[in-house]
C-alpha cells in the first residue's frame, strides 16, 4: 500500500497544542451544555476525566469527548444572569499591548466588530494615532476597555447596570441600563458606546452561523439595545470556549497577549505563552493614565525597537471612522 | 367697602385678560410641540438630537440643571425673607415659592427626558446604587419637591379661606378653596399649627436647598474630565443658583406688577432691595467664576489651556464673553447705582441675567465633553462639534413653556400676594383677632 | 446532417453534465497519533479541502479506519465523522500483548465511496512507548525529570522532550525549547521561580513529538506553585460595588439624614392634616 504525500507537520509543539486545545474547545461547544447528554454518542471510551467548569468547579466527562481532557472549560451558552455577573472565581484576566508592534492593520477592530455584530459609527477596539507633543515620535495605540479594578464607571452607575465581576471583566446588563449615561462621562478611556438608534443587528447577526442564540452581558453586543451602553467584554463569550479573545487571535503582529494575571502568563494570538511579570519587567510595562487611579487591566508595552514604521500605518489610518459599513 | 374687603377684591385672583389667554394658549403649544417631539425622540432614539458618543450630554442636561438652580429662589427669599421676619418680602414670598416649585417639578421631569430608556424609569428605585451621585440627586429632588410644595401651601390655608367666602357666588371655585383650605378657621390651635410649621419647613428648606445645589455640582464634579473635576464646582452652583433665582424671581415679579397693577404692593422699595441682592449675588459669583475659569490660566496644564483656550478665544468665544460680560459685568456695573435698581432698568438686566444664565450651563456642560483625555478619533466629523437639533429645541422650549405654565396656572386661581398677611401688617383685619407676630 | 447535429448537441450535454459527475473535492487527509500515558491512544484526524485558494474544513464526513496487520491483511477498525471544524477522533485500545521485538503499529484512514470526496487515504505509523515523569526536589531546586523507554522497557536516547506547564490559554515552556534524552533516555530540567497555581498545584507536562512515536505526553500534577491569593474586591463593600455590597458609611450616614429630613416632611403632612381635623374641635370666639 502506497503511502500518500506525508502532510508536513507543523513546527511547534506549542502551537499543536493550542489547537488542541481550541480543539477541545470547539469540540465542547458544539456538544454543547449537556455535557452528559452524550450516551450515544459513539467515541465515548467510559473513561471519565475531570474538566474544570466555568464556575471552578470539576465536573467528568468522557474523555472520547474531549480532545485535551485536562486543559477544557465548559462553554457558556446558558450561563445564568446571575453567573454572568459574578464571573470566573479564581482568575484575574489582563491583556498586554505591545506598542512596539502596532502597524494600525485594523484586523483587532474589524474582528471585534464583527463578532460583536457592532453596527454603530463608534468601534469599540479603537487604534489611536498618539503623539504626546510635537517633541516625541508618534506612535499607533490600540485602546479597548480598560476594565478597570477601580472603575469610575461601575460606581457611578445609578441602576447597577453595569458591575465589575470576580474575574477582574467589566460588563453592562443592556437589560438594567436607563441609558442615563452616566458612566460614559465618568470613563476617562472615553471606551464607551451609546445606541442613539436602534441598532438593527438584524442583518449582520444572521449572516454569522456561529453565534450562540442567548442574550448575556457575557456576549456584548449580542443584541445591543436602543438606549444603553455598549464597550468592549474581554470576550467571555471565547474565554469560556478556552479561546482567546477575538482582537489578539486577528492581530497578523500579535500585538495583544491576553491571559489570567493568577497564572501570571499571558498568551499572545500564534498561541505563544509568555510569563506576565517577566514580560513586563523586560519590557516596562505600564498602564494608561496610571496617576487617575482606576488600575486598568490593560498593560502597554512601550513602543522601542519598533517592529515596522509609524507611517506604514497612515495608509489605513481614517481619522472619521472606526466601524466599515 | 371697608378697607379689607378693598384689599381683598384687589388681591384675589382674577379672570385672565385677552393678553393671559393668548399667553397660556401659547405655552399650551409650545408645550404640545415638545410633546410630539418626544414622542418622535422615543420612537427613532435619541439619534434625534445632536448628542453622540462624546457630547453626550447636551442641552437636555444643561437645561436641567438650569431649572435645578431656578428653585433655589423658593429657599433663598422665602425661608431667608420668613426666617428674618422683614415685613418687605411679604408681597414677594408666594411668587418665589411659586416659581421654585415649578423649577424643581420641571427639574424632575427634564432629566427623565434625557434618559436612552425612560420606560426603565422605576430601576432608579428597584435597583437604586448609593454610591450614585444620580441616585442622590433622584432623592434630594423628590425631598425638594415635598418641601416647596409645603412651604408654599402652609402659609396659603389663611388666604385660601378667604377666597372661599370672596367666590361665594361661583360654586365651582368656591367648592375648591374650601377644600384645599383644609377647613381653616382661623382658631387658635390651627395658627398655632401653621406657624410652627411654617418655621420648621423655613428651617428644613435652607440645608436641603444648599444640599441639592451641591448634589447637582457633583454630578459634574465627580469625573475626571477637565472642567468638571473641580473642587469649586460645589460652591460655584450654590452662587450661581442665587443670581439666577433672584433673576427669576425679579422678571416675573416685575411682569405681574404690570399686569396685575399691583404698584401699591410692589413698590420701587421692592425693587431696590431685590436689585441689591442681585448684585450681591453676582460679586459672590464672580468671585467664583474667577476661581474656576481665571486660576487654572496661571499654571495651565495641556488639557485645562486647551479647554479654556476654547471659552476665552476660540469656538466658545462669542458665548462666554456673552455670558460673562452680559450676564455677570453688566449686572454689577448696573445694580450698584440706585438708577439701576429702578423696576423697569432692573427688569432688562434680570432677563438678561436668566437668559446668560441658561447658556452658561450650556457652557458648564458642552465644552469640558469636547476636550476628553483620550484624543477624538474614529468617529464622524460632526460629532466633533455639537449645536442642538430641532428636536432638542422643541423639547427643552416645550420644558420652559411648562414651567411658565405651572406658573401660570397657579398665578391664575392663588393669590400672588398672601392677602391675609397683608391685611394684618396693615393693620385692617375685620376681627382683630392677635396671633403672635 | 441532422444526426450530425444531434450527435454535437449530445457530446455537448454530456460536456456540461460530466463536471457534475467528476465533480469531487479533493481532501487533504492529516493523521496524527497522539497519546497519553495512563489512557488510550488516539488518532487524530483533519480532513480539509480547497475552496478558492482557503481552506476550508470537510464537514460530517465519514472515514473508515483500518488497521495493517501485515503487508496483505488490513482490519477494518471503526468508523469517524468529522465536526464542524472537520476534526474526528479515533481511540486506540491498548493491545495486551507484549513481543521483544518492537511492535510497529499501522493504521489507514480512508475517504470512500463518498458522494462529495474523491477517495483518498492517509497512514499513521507509530511504535508504543512509555514515559514517565515527576517533580523531585535537589538542594531545595525543584527539577522535572522525565525517562523515555520503549515499549520493552528499553531506554530511549537522543529524543527531543518538551516540558510545559498547563496554562489557561497555551501552556507556557519550562526552560529550553527542547531537551534531548541521555543514554538513560531520561532529562533533568530546573524549574526557578515556579509559576502560580490554584491551591499550589501546577500541571506539568513532558511531551515527545516524533515521527517513529507519535504525539505522547505524560501529565502529572506537582504542588509547586505558588499559592495564588485573590485579590478580587467582589466581595467587599466598596464604591463599585452593587446595592448589597454598599460601603457602610455610606448606609449609615445619608440614610440617617434622609430619614431625618423625611421624618420632619411627614410630620409636616400630619400638620396638616391636624389643621383639618381640628376645625371640629374649637369653636371661634
Amino acid at each position: 500500500m502506497k503511502e500518500d504525500k506525508e502532510i508536513p507537520k507543523e513546527n511547534s509543539g506549542r502551537r499543536k497544542f493550542l489547537k488542541l486545545g481550541f480543539l477541545a474547545g470547539g469540540a465542547a461547544a458544539m456538544t454543547g451544555i449537556g455535557l452528559n447528554a452524550l450516551a450515544d454518542d459513539d467515541t465515548t471510551t467510559g473513561e471519565k476525566v475531570k474538566v474544570l467548569t466555568s464556575d471552578g468547579k470539576t465536573v467528568l466527562v468522557d474523555s472520547g469527548n474531549i480532545e485535551n481532557p485536562n486543559c477544557a472549560i465548559a462553554p457558556a451558552h446558558s450561563v445564568s444572569r446571575a453567573e454572568a455577573r459574578e464571573g470566573m472565581p479564581g482568575k484575574k484576566f489582563v491583556m498586554v499591548v505591545d506598542l512596539a508592534k502596532c502597524r494600525n492593520a485594523l484586523k483587532c477592530q474589524d474582528a471585534c466588530n464583527k463578532h460583536h455584530y457592532v453596527t454603530g459609527k463608534n468601534a469599540w477596539l479603537k487604534v489611536y494615532k498618539m503623539q504626546e507633543s510635537q517633541e516625541t515620535a508618534p506612535y499607533w495605540m490600540p485602546m479597548t476597555c480598560q476594565h478597570c479594578d477601580q472603575p469610575a464607571c461601575v460606581t457611578v452607575c445609578p441602576v447597577d447596570a453595569t458591575f465589575k465581576r470576580r474575574d477582574g471583566i467589566v460588563l453592562i446588563d443592556n437589560e438594567q441600563c436607563i441609558g442615563c449615561r452616566f458612566c460614559m462621562a465618568a470613563c476617562p478611556y472615553s471606551v464607551r458606546v451609546f445606541n442613539w438608534s436602534d441598532p438593527n443587528q438584524g442583518a449582520a447577526m444572521s449572516a454569522d452561523a456561529d453565534h450562540a442564540p442567548e442574550n448575556s452581558p457575557e456576549h456584548a453586543g449580542h443584541k445591543s439595545i436602543k438606549g444603553t451602553v455598549d464597550k468592549c467584554d474581554f470576550c467571555p463569550h471565547m474565554i469560556r470556549q478556552g479561546e482567546l479573545p477575538h482582537c489578539v487571535t486577528s492581530c497578523p503582529n500579535d500585538v495583544f497577549l491576553f491571559g489570567d494575571a493568577y497564572e501570571d502568563t499571558v498568551t499572545n494570538g500564534s498561541g505563544q505563552s509568555v510569563r506576565l511579570s517577566q514580560l513586563l519587567e523586560d519590557k516596562s510595562g505600564y498602564r494608561y493614565m496610571e496617576g487617575l487611579g482606576t488600575e486598568p487591566s490593560v498593560y502597554y508595552l512601550p513602543p522601542v525597537d519598533r517592529t515596522d514604521n509609524f507611517e506604514d500605518g497612515l495608509e489605513d489610518y481614517n481619522e472619521f471612522q472606526s466601524v466599515k459599513p | 367697602m371697608t378697607k379689607y374687603e378693598e384689599l381683598v377684591a384687589e388681591l384675589a385672583p382674577r379672570k385672565f385678560n385677552k393678553m393671559g389667554v393668548i399667553w397660556t394658549i401659547g405655552l399650551v403649544v409650545v408645550v404640545l410641540i415638545g410633546i410630539a417631539a418626544y414622542i418622535d425622540q422615543i420612537i427613532k432614539g435619541q439619534i434625534v438630537t445632536d448628542m453622540r458618543d462624546y457630547v453626550l450630554w447636551g442641552v437636555y442636561i444643561s437645561n436641567f440643571v438650569f431649572f435645578v438652580a431656578i428653585s433655589f429662589v423658593g429657599s433663598l427669599t422665602a425661608a431667608i425673607l420668613r426666617l428674618t421676619n422683614k415685613t418687605w418680602r411679604t408681597p414677594l414670598v408666594r411668587i418665589a415659592e411659586i416659581i421654585a416649585l415649578a423649577a424643581i417639578i420641571m427639574a424632575g421631569i427634564t432629566i427623565v427626558l434625557d434618559m436612552g430608556r425612560p420606560d426603565r424609569l422605576l430601576n432608579l428605585f428597584i435597583h437604586a446604587r448609593l454610591q450614585s451621585p444620580i441616585t442622590w440627586d433622584v432623592i434630594i429632588i423628590s425631598t425638594y419637591i415635598a418641601i416647596s410644595a409645603l412651604i408654599l401651601y402652609f402659609p396659603l390655608l389663611p388666604d385660601l379661606a378667604i377666597l372661599k367666602d370672596y367666590f361665594k357666588d361661583n360654586a365651582f371655585l368656591s367648592k375648591w378653596y374650601r377644600i384645599l383650605s383644609l377647613k381653616w378657621e382661623g382658631s387658635t390651635l390651627q395658627w398655632a399649627i401653621q406657624k410652627k410649621s411654617i418655621k420648621v419647613v423655613a428651617l428644613l428648606i435652607i440645608p436641603v436647598a444648599l444640599i441639592l445645589q451641591t448634589v447637582d455640582a457633583w454630578l459634574f464634579s465627580t469625573t475626571f474630565r477637565i472642567g468638571w473635576d473641580s473642587t469649586n464646582l460645589g460652591p460655584y452652583f450654590i452662587a450661581g443658583a442665587m443670581v439666577v433665582g433672584v433673576g427669576s424671581l425679579i422678571s416675573v415679579m416685575f411682569v405681574l406688577r404690570k399686569s396685575y397693577k399691583l404698584e401699591k404692593y410692589i413698590t420701587e422699595l421692592h425693587f431696590d432691595k431685590m436689585g441689591q441682592l442681585l448684585v450681591f449675588a453676582c460679586l459672590i459669583y464672580l468671585y467664583f467664576n474667577i476661581n474656576e475659569y481665571l486660576l487654572p490660566a496661571f499654571t495651565a496644564p495641556k488639557a485645562e489651556e486647551a479647554h479654556l483656550q476654547e471659552l476665552f478665544t476660540g469656538h466658545y468665544a462669542p458665548m462666554f464673553w456673552f455670558v460673562t460680560i452680559g450676564g455677570l459685568i453688566i449686572p454689577i456695573l448696573v445694580l450698584i447705582f440706585p438708577k439701576g435698581r429702578k423696576p423697569f432698568p432692573l427688569f432688562i438686566i434680570a432677563i438678561l441675567v436668566v437668559v446668560t444664565s441658561w447658556w452658561k450651563r450650556y457652557l458648564i456642560v458642552v465644552p469640558a465633553l469636547l476636550h476628553p483625555f483620550v484624543p477624538i478619533q474614529g468617529v464622524p466629523e460632526s460629532w466633533h462639534s455639537y449645536f442642538p437639533s430641532l428636536h432638542e429645541w422643541a423639547i427643552v422650549s416645550g420644558t420652559l413653556a411648562a414651567a411658565l405654565l405651572i406658573i401660570t396656572i397657579l398665578i391664575r386661581y392663588l393669590p400672588i400676594i398672601p392677602i391675609h398677611r397683608t391685611a394684618k401688617e396693615m393693620g385692617i383685619l375685620p376681627n382683630e383677632k392677635s396671633e403672635e407676630s | 446532417m441532422r444526426a450530425f447535429i444531434y450527435t454535437i448537441l449530445l457530446g455537448f450535454c454530456i460536456l456540461m453534465l460530466s463536471p457534475l459527475a467528476q465533480a469531487k473535492e479533493k481532501a487533504r487527509l492529516s493523521v496524527d497519533y497522539h497519546k497519553i500515558m495512563g489512557e488510550n491512544g488516539m488518532l487524530f484526524i483533519n480532513v480539509k479541502y480547497k475552496v478558492e485558494k482557503k481552506y476550508q474544513p470537510a464537514t460530517d464526513l465519514q472515514l473508515n479506519i483500518y488497521e495493517e496487520i501485515n503487508e496483505d491483511s488490513i482490519v477494518h477498525r471503526g468508523q469517524v465523522i468529522t465536526d464542524y471544524k472537520g476534526n474526528a477522533q479515533f481511540i486506540i485500545k491498548a493491545k495486551g500483548v507484549v513481543s521483544d521485538e518492537l511492535v510497529k503499529y499501522k493504521y489507514l484512514v480512508r475517504i470512500e465511496n463518498d458522494e462529495v470526496f474523491k477517495d483518498a487515504e492517509k497512514s499513521e505509523k507509530f511504535s508504543e512507548v512509555n514515559l514517565v515523569a515527576e517533580a523531585i526536589e535537589k538542594d531545595s531546586v525543584h527539577y522535572i525529570s522525565a525517562e523515555l523507554t520503549d515499549a520493552n522497557g528499553n531506554p530511549l536516547e537522543g529524543e527531543k522532550l518538551q516540558v510545559i506547564v498547563q496554562r489557561l490559554f497555551a501552556p507556557l515552556t519550562i526552560g529550553e525549547s527542547s531537551y534531548k534524552t541521555d543514554e538513560d533516555g531520561a532529562i533533568l530540567v530546573a524549574v526557578e521561580d515556579p509559576l502560580p497555581g490554584i491551591d499550589g498545584n501546577l500541571t506539568f507536562e513532558v511531551i515527545l513529538e516524533s515521527r517513529s512515536y507519535g504525539n505522547v505526553k505524560v501529565i502529572f500534577d506537582a504542588p509547586i506553585g505558588k499559592l495564588i491569593t485573590d485579590q478580587s474586591t467582589f466581595d467587599k463593600r466598596t464604591m463599585w460595588s452593587p446595592p448589597n455590597k454598599t460601603p457602610l458609611f455610606l448606609w449609615i450616614f445619608p440614610n440617617i439624614v434622609i430619614l431625618g429630613i423625611w421624618i420632619v416632611i411627614v410630620t409636616l403632612m400630619i400638620n396638616l392634616f391636624k389643621i383639618y381635623k381640628s376645625n371640629k374641635q374649637t369653636k371661634q370666639s
